[in-house]
């Protein structure tokens, strides 16, 4: 019911075009509802939200209503809006918001601020027109007394006007300020006041003239957190391999009443509620929903005092700083989540763009100076960056992992920020896909070299003495390994081919086809004549090395199985070509058989052995 | 505490209030095609695994072969095809792994 309450009372005001401005005379207000301007001073942003019936007295057609702030306040203003008003109880349809602006009309008194709010018609004599107006301002609850002890709870001081400040006749109006305690210090008594509770009712007055000023101040209990943050850095790096990295970097003081005196820990932590009202331990963020890898750490560290909790529509995460705030105290502290790629970035003309929001996740939260970057992918281009308010923007280039020319970085800057900024805004870029390849080939390519590297040093000759005895034995045994290298290489293929005699044999067996294995063993006798000449140059160059005994053993040992192999060959295929049993084949072949066995054992071994030289 | 949380309750309800008219305001994303990563991030520790496996073992028998083949008869084309595989698989597995990491290159 009270949230009710909160979101339905709006206020109005029914304005009457002063004579001063133009020749407007105000018609007629709509007395059965309660118009009322409402200020909430629930938290440390000041929020006055008004609802406002305007109607043209006069025979001219308006289309431009102005808005009126003292000067003090609208120093203070952040954020103002207007929506045209619907009432109660109908479904909110989204709402175009009217263009505001600031304007200078002449023949007003200086110390005001004025704010044009275009109206979606002109408005003839008689019509009316019902708008909503939402004015936020930060810093404007002054703590007074400025000093408090730990003990001590905070008393802070709103001034405004119980009149509704407007260069129009107002012919009814009433005020209501919301406060976030029922314990108030004190308040000015006009005619018509009333408290309900923390609500304190001013009027309804009626009839009151264009500029009508009527002073009141509220000092009253708040000691909810004064959260400010001095300056935010939020850094948003998009990676298209799936990820949109947030990491917010907080300068944080308590903004309210300083502390003075000294500090008890134990008062604070026996009696929390009394020795230490003013001061605020956590603050809640909400975070985006499937938010991930989320932290929070200082300069020092990890702090461990956080919890994080999430649902399908927005992650919460409650964090402690390392200490209660009391006011004045500051604090400084990171928090980082990645967020999945595929909520944030979408693609349509050809261009991609980010859709995100501006400020940050924290809860009633003051910024006096956000930077936010956007950190693109290297390689895009054509940024163009479309916020829903004026920002300060200019471009900068970020050096981060695997990169060669860096990456765009677009920097928007805004002063005083409050939650009703926290919009989603666009930064549009072109990127190629195959820009994407730019991380991995460098990867690649890092590798490639040091692969390269070692090829080179293996192959590189970096003795520096080129003509000591040692360098020249190590020459020489090098070019020995080189030959008998190359001698295995030859016998081991003389043994595939005796393999492959072997197998032709077992073809002929199988299928009957002697020309078929003439033919492999014609071939076979070729290649074999061809390896024997290969091998000569070698074995000469050898003759002179020690290890020549064990190659000439070794290639004798090869030819007399080529021999075996040989005769074995024949055999059998004589066999064959006389037609002779299978069984008569095989006796004959038989010893031949053993002898091969155990010779091609010999070679086997002798190859290993001249392998482990 | 408990007044704490009493505070944050309350706190929500007037943010929500604050709120309502600029809920109206909020821009809707367009309709644009989301965009998405080529390859599904849960398969990145499975691809990182696999990846390194088989370029740590290509890198391996590229050391092998350096080191026993004699200076005259290694071929420079076979040790720079095993390099070269060897570091394509090496640096796609060491890109999933810093993905798979969280390190978003």
């Amino acid at each position: 019911m009270e949230s009710f309450r909160f979101c339905f009372l709006m206020l109005t005001i029914a304005i009457l075009a002063s004579p001063a401005l133009s020749d407007l005379v105000l018609s007629k207000v709509d007395r059965r509802r309660p118009y009322v301007l409402q200020i909430y001073l629930t938290s440390h942003i000041v929020r006055i939200s008004s609802t406002v019936k305007v109607e043209n007295a006069g025979p001219e057609k308006e289309s431009l209503v102005l808005l009126a702030f003292p000067e003090q306040q609208a120093k203070n203003m952040a954020y103002l809006m207007a929506a045209p008003h619907e009432g109660k109880g109908k479904v909110k349809n989204p709402v175009v918001a009217l263009p505001v602006k600031a304007a200078n009309p002449k023949d007003m008194p200086a110390a005001l601020t004025f704010y044009s709010v275009s109206l979606p018609q002109g408005l003839a004599e008689g019509d009316s027109f019902t708008f909503d107006v939402l004015a936020v301002f930060t810093h404007a609850l002054r703590p007074i007394p400025e000093q408090i002890t730990q003990a001590d709870i905070q008393l802070v001081l709103y001034q405004d006007s119980a009149h509704y400040l407007s260069p129009y006749a107002v012919k009814v109006q009433s005020l209501s300020v919301k406060l976030p305690d029922s314990r108030i210090e004190s308040y000015t008594k006009l005619e018509n006041t009333k408290i309900h509770g923390s609500e304190i009712k001013y009027g309804p007055y009626e009839n009151l003239p264009s500029f009508s000023y009527s002073p009141i101040a509220v000092h009253f209990e708040s000691n909810l957190p004064f959260a400010v943050a001095q300056e935010l850095v939020r850094e948003i790096e998009i990676s298209h391999w799936g990820n949109v990295q947030v990491t917010e970097h907080y300068k944080l003081i308590h903004g309210g009443a300083q502390s003075k005196g000294e500090f008890s820990r134990l008062d604070f932590l026996a009696r929390p509620i009394v020795r230490g009202a003013s001061a605020f331990r956590y603050l809640v963020a909400n975070l985006p929903p499937r938010a991930h890898s989320v932290y929070y750490r200082d300069e020092i560290g990890n702090i461990s005092t956080s919890h994080l909790r999430g649902d399908s529509k927005k992650t919460e995460l409650l964090i402690e700083p390392r200490y209660p705030m009391f006011g004045g105290w500051r604090t400084a502290f990171t928090i980082g989540y990645g967020l999945p790629l595929q909520d944030f970035l979408y693609e349509s003309d050809g261009k991609r763009f980010l859709n995100i929001t501006f400020s940050s996740p924290m809860v009633e939260l003051v910024i006096d100076a956000l930077i936010v970057k956007v950190v693109l992918p290297e390689g895009s281009s054509d940024i163009s960056v479309a916020a829903p308010f004026p920002v300060e923007q200019w471009q900068e280039t970020k050096i981060s992992h695997l990169d060669i020319d860096g990456r765009p970085v677009v920097v928007l800057k805004k002063t005083n920020v409050v939650p009703e900024h926290n919009q989603f805004f666009q930064v549009y870029y072109h990127f190629s896909q195959l820009s994407m390849l730019r991380e991995p080939l460098m990867l690649i390519s890092g590798f490639f070299f040091f692969f390269v590297a070692c090829i080179v040093y293996m192959h590189a000759d970096i003795s520096i003495s080129k003509s000591s005895a040692s360098y020249l034995a190590k020459r020489q045994w090098e070019e020995v390994q080189a030959v008998v290298q190359q001698v295995q290489n030859i016998i081991s293929r003389c043994l595939t081919i005796h393999d492959n005699l072997e197998a032709s044999l077992r073809d002929l067996s199988r299928t009957g086809n002697i020309q078929a294995c003439k033919a492999a063993r014609k071939a076979a006798d070729g290649l074999l004549k061809e390896l024997s000449k290969e091998l000569k140059p070698l074995l000469t160059f050898l003759q002179s090395s020690p290890s020549a005994a064990q190659v000439e053993e070794l290639v004798a040992k090869e030819r007399e199985l080529q021999e075996k192999v040989m005769v074995k060959h024949s055999t059998v295929v004589d066999g064959y070509e006389k037609k002779l049993g299978a069984r008569d084949i095989e006796n004959r072949v038989a010893l031949q058989q053993q002898k091969l066995t155990a010779l091609r054992q010999e070679v086997d071994d002798l190859l290993e052995f001249i392998d482990e030289i | 505490m408990r007044r704490d949380v009493g505070n944050s309750k309350f706190q929500y309800k007037r943010r929500l209030a604050g709120f309502m008219f600029d809920l109206c305001s909020f821009s809707q994303a367009p309709p644009a095609k989301a965009i998405t990563s080529p390859v599904p991030d849960a398969w990145y520790p499975t691809l990182a695994v696999f990846m390194l496996a088989i370029g740590l073992v290509l890198t391996a028998s590229f050391f092998i072969y350096e080191a026993t083949s004699s200076k005259r008869n290694r071929s420079l084309a076979k040790e720079l095809t095993t390099g070269g595989v060897a570091s394509v698989f090496l640096g796609f597995g060491s890109l999933f792994l810093l993905l798979s990491a969280g390190v978003y290159v």
